[in-house]
């Protein structure tokens, strides 16, 4: 590979899953693990995305409705799989829909912001692999917005 | 290789950055001791191959201890740690058997050439 | 290089040594000739001198260095130990925690808007008064050259030795011959800035002795060696049974020898040489090398009478605890789970294992509480320079009597109490206690007196500042009340003291006419209770006047476990800590009152407000069915009742944060796991009345 092409394009992992007929992916970085969705305990009073808290061996970890955070809806039953993640202490579940696995690229599949501007900074960009078109969002950016809405 | 030390020092810190330091080179860090009374002791139970001692301590200081070492094994093999301007108690501590010694703040290469060659020694 | 892994340690134990040193320098306050105490303090200097140095902070070196100096001054009683000193050494302890803290912040110990230099030179100049004190500048003593060294050359080393041979030497030498010894003329050069050259120096002469060698002559003299006047070497003459191939190798190995020149030779040539030469070196003090040097005086007992405690500790990060106390609690959980499953089961032969894992948890769960325990003087220690300093600036004379330091309490509430005892401290130093005059005029005993104290009752670890002070004024407490509208003439009159002076605790209380510096600094005794109800405690005043002031601080032994009432709304479970319930009933729809908007029951004639559970979390609920389920909080004098569906028992729970997501809840201060796994959410109580 030369140098410059090097500095250029990087490969990475993404976590991909689908969210109402949208495959999207998270940085595998910031993934912990993927487990089936159990019972969620409500916490009332909390932000409207948060649906609420579980027990993750006897962690406390807030679950996290991510079409809700991403502007759209999807009903709650449809949801199968919680995607857990951490990102600056903050241990979070993702509610998805199903986990299609991990999906290599490289930076030269990514296209820029430009085409997704309804997620602003929360997504990266879109990944094209093929004919499959995947939202690449930014966890920290998320969880961000989420934990400073209060301020 | 693998040879067994006891490290002596009230600050808990110094401890800390000597048994890496010792760890690292290869040798086996058997105890700690943060006084010169608890470093007898730890002597009398734990055999160390080298003692790394630090001079002005609560309790009983490294020079006593030195001396108190000593008396149990004749051949106990005592690294001295010293500040600047301990000259004075080094060289006590020498004349009653220490091996040698390295002065604080130290070097990790300087430590372990020291331990190095005590342990080479008969 | 090694700096980020060692910091928190070099910090943590800085911090320790900075404190014992002000308590040390407190009691030499009091009595300046114990030299016990300056001795410790000697020691405390020199350990962080060199932690500091290692971690490369040289300022704080310096400036331990320095205060080290001085002590060592004033130990061998070459300097008197003044007020000013004692001052300046103060001033030093607090410069060395700013840097901490400045070290802790940005990792470096310079303080950009103190004055180090200034009290670094303020330490030079005392040390430069000493008789002994020219040392203490810091400056390495230069050796005066002499016109002969610096005639030496290699060649001449070849000719003739750098060392005088007297008839004498040539006696011993021939002596020792006859006995199968060599003589050697040995060189010796130390690697250029060795430190400690002579101890250096001292270890070679004790290698050449342990061989079995004896050393009759060196140059410079022994003396001048252990003064450390010379540069990196020195001449010896030498008898030894070894070659020279042994010897070389031998003196090389000790650490820090660049290099060694030895040369067997014979002194009755050497001399013949020396005398042709005619040249009468140097005058050179003849003294074999000691088996035993006198010690100086500031080495050799400076051993510490006082008599600690010996015991061995481990520094653990404090997330691992907090780690180990989850992992316990879901010990706890998974016992429970398998205690409910087998009851189905009635098997007689595992009843006897259960009840064994039970005891196993119990005694594990309190051995976790234990390691999250500290004696309570790691908050206390702070406290005696702190009353001296306010006093001070006061202008109030004060013994300041601590007890019970050694009293345990949980890790997590030493950050938070601190502040708090603190404030009340300064109310009894401003406040509580009187000018010396009116003390007399009061007959008084002229010092005053506050006992900072610590004890456990039952669950609880018991906090008490008391003074002998003028204590509370009731007229002047209740005047403010009234005109604060906080109650009327006509209850002020009526009520006992005890409730009077629970009003000081109200928002924004404050019975002090005149700001002082001291205790005008935003906090109030508004600020003590909440933040003791906020550790799930309680605080209580007592006082009479002109005998003093105590103030109680309750809090629970641990924030991490606690009794909890578990209850329920809707399908879901909420614990209540048990800490903070008055007493739980059982009401009918009809004894709900409405007065002024409030819903409120009557019990034994007091009016108590109640909330419908369900209200206050906004969740949607079912028509209230005829009897309903009361909880009443107690929060200091105020109570409440809480309205639930059911109320299932009392439980032991493991409380866990809800995470930084849900900051914007205040209604819950944490979640626990149940023994089925489910999740309940603690109610906290303090923020749920209206």
């Amino acid at each position: 590979m030369e140098v410059n092409e090097k500095e250029a394009v990087k490969e990475f992992e993404a976590l991909s899953f689908s969210i109402g007929d949208q495959e999207m992916a998270f940085d595998v970085d910031y993934v912990e693990q993927v487990i089936d969705k159990p019972e969620i305990t409500p916490v009332p009073k909390s932000k409207p995305m948060i649906k609420g808290i579980i027990n993750l061996r006897g962690r406390i970890v807030p679950i996290i409705d991510l079409a809700d955070v991403l502007g759209s809806y999807v009903d709650e039953s449809k949801y199968e799989s919680i995607v857990v993640v951490k990102y600056n202490d903050i241990e979070a579940g993702f509610l998805v829909e199903s986990v299609n696995g991990v999906l290599r690229a490289s930076t030269s599949e990514v296209e820029g912001i430009g085409s997704l501007e309804k997620y602003g900074e929360k997504s990266k960009g879109l990944i094209k692999k093929g004919n499959r078109l995947v939202v690449y969002l930014e966890v920290s950016r998320i969880i961000d917005e989420i934990a400073g809405e209060e301020l | 290789m693998g040879k067994k030390v006891l490290i002596v020092d009230d600050a808990a810190f110094m401890r800390m950055l000597l048994k890496d330091i010792i760890t690292k080179a290869g040798y086996e860090v058997v105890g700690e001791a943060s006084n010169g009374k608890e470093a007898v002791e730890k002597y009398k139970e734990l055999k160390p191959d080298i003692v790394t001692m630090d001079i002005t301590m609560p309790e009983m200081n490294g020079i006593e201890a030195v001396k108190e070492i000593k008396k149990i094994d004749p051949n106990a093999k005592i690294i001295m740690v010293s500040a600047m301007g301990q000259q004075a108690m080094v060289i006590e501590a020498i004349q009653a058997g220490a091996r040698d010694f390295i002065v604080k703040p130290f070097q990790p290469a300087r430590v372990i050439e020291a331990i190095k060659k005590v342990a080479e020694e008969g | 290089m090694m700096r980020d892994e060692y910091l928190g340690v070099f910090i943590d134990e800085s911090r320790e040594a900075i404190q014992r040193m002000n308590d040390i320098l407190l009691e030499v306050e009091q009595d300046p000739e114990n030299m016990e105490a300056i001795n410790e303090l000697f020691r405390i200097l020199h350990t962080l001198k060199g932690m500091a140095g290692t971690m490369e902070f040289n300022t704080m070196m310096t400036l331990c260095h320095r205060m080290e100096n001085v002590l060592d001054e004033i130990r061998n009683g070459r300097m008197k130990l003044t007020e000013d000193i004692i001052d300046k050494l103060f001033k030093g302890a607090d410069i060395l925690d700013q840097m901490l803290n400045m070290i802790a912040e940005e990792g470096t110990d310079e303080l950009t808007d103190v004055d180090v230099e200034g009290l670094i030179g303020h330490f030079e100049s005392i040390l430069g008064q000493s008789p002994g004190g020219g040392k203490a500048s810091g400056k390495e003593e230069k050796r005066e050259e002499s016109v002969e060294e610096e005639g030496e050359s290699k060649e001449e080393e070849e000719e003739s030795l750098p060392i005088e041979v007297t008839d004498e030497l040539i006696h011993v030498a021939k002596e020792a011959e006859k006995k199968g010894f060599k003589t050697y003329y040995i060189k010796v050069f130390l690697k250029e800035g060795t430190q400690l050259k002579a101890a250096r120096m001292y270890l070679v002469f004790h290698k050449i002795e342990d061989m079995g060698g004896e050393i009759l002559r060196t140059n410079p003299s022994v003396e001048d060696i252990e003064d450390e006047k010379f540069d990196w070497d020195v001449d010896l003459i030498v008898v030894a049974k070894q070659d020279t191939e042994k010897l070389l190798k031998a003196l090389s190995s000790v650490s820090d020898v660049d290099r060694v020149i030895i040369k067997e030779v014979s002194l009755e040539e050497v001399k013949k040489q020396q005398e042709k030469k005619e040249e009468k070196p140097k005058e050179i003090e003849t003294k074999k090398a000691p088996s035993s040097s006198p010690a100086s005086p500031a080495t050799s007992k400076d051993h510490d009478k006082k008599k600690k405690k010996i015991t061995q500790t481990v520094r653990v990060d404090i997330e691992k605890l907090d780690t180990l106390m989850n992992l316990m609690g879901e010990l706890v959980i998974a016992r429970s789970r398998i205690v409910e499953t087998l009851k189905k089961y009635n098997i007689k032969e595992i009843d006897e294992s259960l009840a064994q894992l039970s005891r196993i948890t119990l005694d594990l769960q309190n051995i976790v509480m234990k390691i999250r325990m500290v004696p309570i003087a790691y908050v206390f220690n702070r406290f005696p320079r702190m009353v001296r300093d306010l006093a001070k600036q006061m202008n109030k004379e004060v013994n300041f009597i601590i007890k019970g330091e050694d009293t345990e309490l949980d890790r997590t509430f030493v950050e938070e109490i601190g502040d708090p005892i603190l404030h009340l401290l300064r109310n009894a130093i401003d406040h509580g206690i009187e000018s010396k005059e009116e003390r007399i005029a009061k007959g008084k005993p002229p010092v005053g007196t506050i006992v900072l104290s610590a004890r456990h009752e039952g669950n609880n670890v018991v906090i008490e500042v008391s003074d002998d002070g003028r204590g509370l004024d009731r007229e002047k407490i209740a005047r403010k009340a009234i005109e604060r509208g906080l109650i009327d003439e006509t209850r002020a009159a009526t009520l006992p003291d005890e409730e009077i002076f629970q009003l000081i605790f109200l928002p924004g209380f404050s019975t002090k006419d005149q700001v002082t510096e001291v205790s005008g600094r935003g906090v109030g005794m508004d600020v003590v209770k909440n933040v003791v109800e906020s550790l799930k405690g309680s605080v209580s005043i007592e006082s009479q006047k002109d005998k003093g002031t105590r103030v109680t601080i309750r809090l629970p032994l641990t924030l991490a476990i606690i009794q909890a009432l578990l209850v329920k709304v809707n399908d879901l479970v909420y614990a209540i800590p048990i800490a903070s319930i008055d007493s739980t009933l059982k009401i009918t729809k009809d004894d709900i009152q409405v007065v002024q908007d409030q819903e409120v029951v009557v019990i034994r004639q007091e009016v108590i407000p109640i909330i419908k559970l369900w209200e206050t979390l906004q969740i949607p609920h079912d028509e209230e069915s005829e009897s309903m389920n009361v909880v009443i909080i107690r929060i200091g004098n105020k109570k409440y009742g809480v309205v639930v569906d059911t109320l299932i028992g009392q439980d032991d729970i493991v409380i866990k944060s809800l995470g930084k997501l849900f900051r914007d809840v205040k209604e819950f201060s944490g979640g626990a796991v149940l023994g089925d796994g489910s999740i309940a959410l603690i109610l906290d109580v303090t923020n749920l009345a209206v």
